[in-house]
């Protein structure tokens, strides 16, 4: 089987600047983020998720600033952040994003997923999930909260209405921004399960390195790539050069 | 009444300058002052003899210092082919970029291609982008020639206090009179204008910039003027010989170096800039003293020049792909970002604050005057033109002052 892992740049933007979290905690500012948007899009990057974090704060979406990086980018959009109602989906989608991704957290995500698959299609929705690893349990992570539950990942995957939407995003958090490396065992009991929705892996993400990619995806089927923040920076292996400024000096 | 109209016949400068000179033979004062610096009229020393002149002053390095050197990597040729130079040695390297926001994308390809290559740090300070939206939306409405004094002092402040919090002795610059050496004067302003800055921004916003790079004036001055006592600054390509074909080359070679279709395409800022503001508002296209610059290298023949500056400066497409993203980074309208000069109204940086004539009156002070009241002289400049800077101040000016923040 010939399948290229995706690797799915993750913005994070607070006041309409971006940043890169470390723990969901610590976030570093990388810059503006038309101009990364208008770099990777010169970089034929694949695919690109913004997260807004402004957006639950604020609750509302910042169609307008959504609408100038649609018009910077040539490539697909994926959207997160701050989605409640119906029409803050229909904002998203009117503003040219491809796809909306919601948090397993959100209150609503079971009425707003079912909306945004019967008008735009399943897949243009995803479902995100951060979760924390507790030796063999993995349990929920409340971004809203900020704490970690005591729901079981696998669980909640069992009860959730998978066939109206595409990718699960898991966002392992305790390894978000850590550089440790993905880690691939959450994938063994997600497969017990036989979901066939691809899978995304976010957080500790170190090297593109594709072979390690491949090697996934042959004993997983359903692993599509990974989905990261650190992944601006490290496009490197792919176009020779990183793509944003990023602290690589010691100290 | 007709205006008058004379071109050099060596180079390619015209009356555009208003102060230009025209000698008898028909030759300009620009080409005059650049033969003097040209690279095959200049003593030149070998890169051995200047590698061994900072292996010398080495010892006289900081006690408590990592490095050596800084050196300012924007991803342009001069400064990426000094990096390569260098890093033969055995000096060690502070490499500092600056991103004010504009970097362009063969930009980032250059800077960490290169710094990959090289197994290099780089220490990069990121601006903070909604300060310098602010900043140079109020640049561009004022009217003023310089609209790139807000990326130069960032990107200069934060080299003065990587230098300082790093204790560094040198400041390596790619800066050099082979490529740079003609620019007239009424074509721009002093880049260290800190008072001018703070009064355009607070003619728009009535407020001073925050979290922009701060350093006291005096550290600018003494930067600029090379008698700061804590580094000083080294020209390292005018001291060399420099070949910038045969650079260039290299740097493809060995890096996967990405060439810019046009001068100083590493800031898309800075090409908008001098591509569609200056033209537009100034009827000034500064390919003129770019292009003079390589005539009298002998790197480009005259007729090619006058051939060049026929073109446009960029395509139709090109030109509407730089200013719809410049329109959209600033927040302004698409068509004052296409054709600024029905929009804006072009004006002396003095009308802001008289910083220019006060500068301009200290420089040609400073340089006519003997060696030894020199330093009186700026003396009395910085403490006359650092209380213009706090009348130009809103707020409390020390709560904008970061230290350089590594925000990756």
């Amino acid at each position: 089987m010939n399948i290229q892992a995706r690797i799915i740049p993750t913005l994070l933007i607070k006041n309409r600047l971006a940043y890169v979290s470390r723990n969901f905690v610590n976030c570093e500012y990388v810059g503006d983020p038309i101009n990364i948007i208008n770099i990777l899009s010169a970089h034929c990057a694949d695919e690109v998720l913004i997260v807004d974090k402004s957006a639950s704060v604020n609750g509302c979406i910042d169609k307008y600033y959504l609408g100038l990086l649609r018009s910077v980018a040539d490539f697909p959009l994926s959207y997160a952040g701050g989605v409640r109602t119906n029409q803050h989906v229909d904002e998203v989608f009117t503003a040219g994003f491809d796809k909306l991704v919601l948090s397993a957290c959100n209150h609503s995500l079971i009425k707003l997923a079912e909306f945004a698959s019967n008008k735009y299609g399943a897949q243009a929705v995803a479902l995100s999930i951060d979760y924390a690893r507790n030796e063999e349990l993995f349990t929920l992570y409340d971004p809203y909260q900020r704490m970690i539950t005591s729901i079981n990942l696998l669980d909640l995957l069992s009860v959730l209405p998978l066939d109206i939407i595409s990718d699960i995003i898991l966002t392992n958090v305790i390894s978000t921004g850590q550089y440790t490396g993905i880690n691939t065992d959450v994938l063994f009991h997600i497969d017990s399960l036989g979901i066939k929705n691809p899978i995304l892996l976010s957080g500790g993400l170190r090297s593109l390195d594709i072979s390690l990619f491949h090697s996934i995806i042959e004993t997983f089927e359903t692993f599509s790539g990974v989905c990261s923040s650190t992944g601006i920076f490290l496009q490197s292996n792919r176009f020779g050069s990183a793509l944003v400024s990023l602290n690589r000096f010691k100290g | 009444m007709g205006t008058y109209y004379q071109r050099c016949k060596t180079c390619v400068m015209d009356t555009t300058d208003p102060q230009i000179k025209f000698y008898d033979d028909g030759t300009c004062s620009h080409c005059k002052h650049a033969l003097k610096y040209a690279s095959h009229n200049t003593q030149r020393h070998s890169l051995s003899d200047i590698l061994s002149f900072f292996n010398h002053k080495r010892i006289e390095s900081y006690a408590n210092s990592e490095y050596d050197v800084l050196i300012g990597l924007s991803g342009g040729i001069d400064s990426s082919w000094l990096l390569h130079l260098l890093s033969k040695s055995n000096l060690r390297l502070y490499v500092h970029h600056v991103d004010t926001g504009w970097n362009s994308p063969e930009a980032v390809t250059n800077i960490y291609g290169i710094c990959d290559k090289l197994k290099l740090n780089l220490a990069s300070h990121v601006v903070n982008w909604n300060t310098m939206r602010r900043l140079q939306q109020a640049f561009f409405y004022s009217g003023v020639i310089n609209q790139d004094i807000p990326q130069d002092i960032a990107i200069f402040t934060s080299q003065v206090q990587a230098c300082l919090k790093n204790s560094i002795r040198f400041i390596a610059s790619g800066a050099n009179n082979t490529t740079e050496s003609i620019l007239p004067s009424s074509w721009g302003h002093h880049w260290h204008d800190q008072a001018n800055l703070y009064a355009i921004h607070k003619w728009l916003w009535n407020s001073s910039p925050l979290q922009f790079p701060y350093c006291r004036f005096s550290d600018i001055v003494n930067y600029r003027l090379n008698t700061h006592k804590d580094f000083s600054t080294v020209n390292i390509l005018d001291l060399i010989p420099y070949d910038k074909k045969k650079a260039v080359d290299l740097l493809v070679k060995e890096y996967g170096y990405k060439c810019y279709p046009h001068k100083h395409g590493e800031s898309l800022w800075t090409l908008y800039y001098q591509s569609v503001y200056l033209p537009s508002v100034f009827g000034i296209d500064k390919r003129k003293a770019h292009l003079s610059n390589l005539v009298i290298n002998q790197d480009m023949s005259r007729d090619e020049a006058l051939r060049k500056l026929r073109e446009p400066v960029l395509d139709t497409e090109q030109l509407i792909e730089l200013c719809n993203l410049v329109a959209i980074k600033l927040s302004i309208p698409l068509e004052h970002a296409l054709s600024p000069g029905e929009y804006v109204i072009r004006v002396e940086h003095d009308k802001y604050c008289r910083s220019k004539s006060m500068i301009d009156k200290f420089t040609y002070e400073y340089y006519s005057s003997k060696p030894e009241v020199r330093g009186e002289l700026a003396t009395e400049f910085i403490k006359s033109y650092e209380s213009l800077v706090m009348s130009m101040v809103v707020g409390f000016v020390e709560s904008s002052k970061v230290s350089v923040d590594y925000g990756g």
